[in-house]
Order: C-alpha cells, then sequence, then structure tokens
C-alpha cells in the first residue's frame, strides 16, 4: 500500500525542501494510517518533500528501492520487527533514517544512534518542528529534541559510569566479589562471614581492600558501584548476544 | 428533521459548524483540517492547556475531538451539557469512539484510515442539533427556514 504524494509548489513557489531538482522524497513508515496521513500532510504542505508512505518494513525497502529517498521517518514499532531491524535491511540504500515514537526512551535512542540511525523525534513533535528536523537531515545533520538530548546526556553519563565500575570491579579477587556481593545485599560483617565461612575479621579485611580498589569511600557507595558494574556486564554480554544473533 | 434537513442546516448558510480539537499530537490539527475541508471550522488547543472544560464551555462547539482517554473523561460532563458529541482517537490502539448524550459507543471502531476521523465526525455533526446550535444566535438564525 505504498501511497506516493507530491506537493512541492504552494502558490506558483518552489517552498521547504524542494530545489532546482525537485522535492526531496521522504518515506513515512507507519503502522498507524492516521500519523502517516498526519506527517505526510504536514511534510508536503508545510516543507514541500515528497512523501511516499509505507506501512511496514516491507513497503519501506519497496520504496526506498524504487527512488532516491534521502530521508525515512520511521516508526520505532513498524511492523513486522521495529524501526531498528527495518533500518538495518536498508543497507546500501542512501537513506538516512530518522525513528520516531511516541515516548521515547533514553536506552532507545541510544541503541538507535549505535545503529546508525540519523535522529529520533517524539510523534508528538509541532508540525514545523517535524519539517525542520527532516530537513536538516536531508542537509546532512542529525536531529534530536532538547528533551530527548538531555535524556540522553544524562544516558550516557550513567553508561560513563557503569563502565567505570565494571573496569574498577575487574580487579577485585574471586572472594572480594563474593564478599561485596553479599555487602551490596546489606548483610552485615557477621553474616557475611557465616555465609562464607570465614572469619568475621577476614570480612573486615575483604571490604578495606574493596574499598581501597574501587575507591569508594564506604560500603554503601561501595554496593552501589558494584550494581553499576554488574548492570553495565548485562550490557555488554547483551550486546554480544545481539551481535552474535 | 430528516438526516437530508439536518445536513442543508450547515450546507445552506453560514457559519459553519465548530470542532473544537484538543489533542496532545500536533500533527493531528492539520489532518482534522484537511479532512474537514470547508464542511467545519476546527480549533485547535493543546490537550495539556489549562480549563479544558472552562474553553469548551465558552466557545461552545458542535464536536469535540481528543487524542487520549484523560482528557476524554475531563470533557465528558460538559459536552453532556453542551450536547455535543465528543470524538476520541485512539492513535495507539487504532480505534476511535464516540460520547454521545453521556453514551459510549458500545464498542470503538476501528481507525482503519484517516476518512473513519471524517466521517465519524461528519456524521456527528448532522445528526441533531446541539445545544451551541440552538443558543449561539448566528447559528439559530440561519437555522430554520432549512431545517423545518
Amino acid at each position: 500500500m505504498l501511497v506516493e504524494r507530491c506537493a512541492g509548489v504552494r502558490d506558483g513557489r518552489a517552498i521547504g525542501a524542494s530545489s532546482a531538482a525537485g522535492p526531496t522524497r521522504v518515506a513515512v513508515a507507519d503502522a498507524d494510517p492516521v500519523l502517516r496521513a498526519a506527517a505526510r500532510l504536514v511534510l508536503a504542505q508545510q516543507g514541500g518533500f515528497s512523501v511516499v508512505e509505507a506501512a511496514d518494513a516491507d513497503e519501506l525497502r519497496q520504496a526506498v528501492a524504487h527512488r532516491p529517498t534521502p530521508v525515512a521517518l520511521v516508526d520505532v514499532e513498524l511492523p513486522p520487527a521495529g524501526g531498528l531491524a527495518a533500518a538495518g535491511t536498508l543497507d546500501g540504500a542512501a537513506t538516512r533514517i530518522v525513528l520516531w515514537d511516541y515516548a521515547p526512551d533514553p536506552e532507545r535512542i541510544l541503541s538507535a544512534l549505535r545503529a546508525n540511525v540519523y535522529g529520533f523525534l517524539p510523534k508528538t513533535i509541532a508540525p514545523a518542528a517535524l519539517c525542520r528536523a527532516v530537513s536538516g537531515v536531508a542537509a546532512g545533520e542529525a536531529c534530536l529534541s532538547r528533551e530527548l538530548t538531555a535524556d540522553l546526556i544524562e544516558q550516557v553519563a550513567k553508561l560513563a559510569r557503569r563502565e567505570r565500575s565494571r573496569r574498577r570491579a575487574a580487579a577485585l579477587s574471586e572472594r572480594e566479589r563474593e564478599v561485596l556481593e553479599l555487602v551490596a545485599r546489606g548483610y552485615p560483617n557477621r553474616e557475611v562471614a557465616k555465609r562464607l565461612y570465614i572469619s568475621e575479621f577476614t570480612v573486615k579485611r575483604h571490604v578495606h581492600n574493596i574499598l581501597a580498589k574501587l575507591g569508594e569511600p564506604s560500603r554503601r557507595a561501595a554496593a552501589a558501584a558494584y550494581r553499576d558494574a554488574r548492570d553495565a556486564q548485562n550490557t555488554l554480554e547483551a550486546l554480544a548476544s545481539t551481535e552474535a544473533a | 428533521m430528516t438526516r437530508a434537513d439536518a445536513t442543508n442546516r450547515w450546507t445552506a448558510t453560514e457559519p459553519r459548524p465548530l470542532v473544537l480539537a484538543l489533542t496532545g499530537t500536533p500533527l493531528l490539527t492539520g489532518l482534522l483540517r484537511d479532512l474537514l475541508g470547508e464542511s467545519a471550522v476546527v480549533r485547535c488547543f493543546p490537550a495539556a492547556s489549562p480549563d479544558l472544560q472552562g474553553l469548551a464551555r465558552d466557545t461552545r462547539p458542535d464536536a469535540i475531538v481528543v487524542d487520549s482517554e484523560e482528557t476524554a473523561l475531563e470533557l465528558a460532563e460538559v459536552t453532556a451539557e453542551l450536547r455535543a458529541p465528543l470524538v476520541e482517537i485512539r492513535l495507539r490502539s487504532r480505534e476511535l469512539r464516540v460520547l454521545r448524550h453521556g453514551e459510549w459507543d458500545a464498542e470503538p471502531r476501528p481507525l482503519s484510515s484517516p476518512t473513519t476521523i471524517r466521517n465519524a465526525l461528519l456524521g456527528e455533526l448532522f445528526r441533531a442539533p446541539t445545544a451551541a446550535f440552538e443558543q449561539r444566535p448566528a447559528l439559530a438564525a440561519s437555522a430554520p427556514e432549512v431545517a423545518q
């Protein structure tokens, strides 16, 4: 169900992204026919783009294969396997992908940017902002709304903190990790000693070494760093399994 | 009043019915205007605007369009007062439902294309006179000759 629309000229004048070579072609790929039509209308009328609609990944592939399409606005949930997967199948086509979603979450945005996506927009974007964003991407810029940029910066900082913790945690011995695991669960030294069949004095020594190796001032801070390190490790393992698949 | 009479009510004379769109998805506003064309005047405000009930009471729309359940619930009472239908567009689940005379449609309609919205709105606008129709002097003055 490919729908082609072009309205690059208004009142006899070329507008928005239109040029001597004609309007820039944009694919709007979304399973929602209402949102597709709404985006098409805005991009065609206000931005001067030529718009092709696609309801799923297959239609997007066809749309991009037929004619050069510099930009594709793709729903994160595009059937059948999501927008990122659909973007992956366009390798080779010179199409810059911009994902959009109702409530974009920072982790998803980060994954998208890792996958060479040019931008991420909320579906609640204002019409003029959508036109500006798509024009920018067509001109080689990336696009991310201010709110999403702030979320992304926070997410990147969190990841950096986790990675730092993971590297420091790698310096711990097997026994120190066991002690830290129990400390992170909130157990006092006496309970840790009982569970690991070691003396309380040995536990204290391990905790002292753990704090020194992690560069943390307290048991609580060490426990938080341990959780960060564990999350970072899980993320790495998940990424490795995704790449292997 | 027959359905044909009701339809003539708007097409024979100005002014056109007023549709108040209170949405959280700004892209929808242009689409609504495009869908209704000359059939209605569409006025759009963000659903996050304060005092939506007051806005609806003072503008006396002939129909209200919203795109969230929260906004629909907030306006349910006012639409009953105004006897104006409320059309709730559920973009995520691709459904549409109508609140008419204080009662929701038994089943939401599948939102298979934008024309579903147009058809539902025009159907509601021409179904029966609203309080706004009777109470807005300009509308009431223009109506009798075609509505009787």
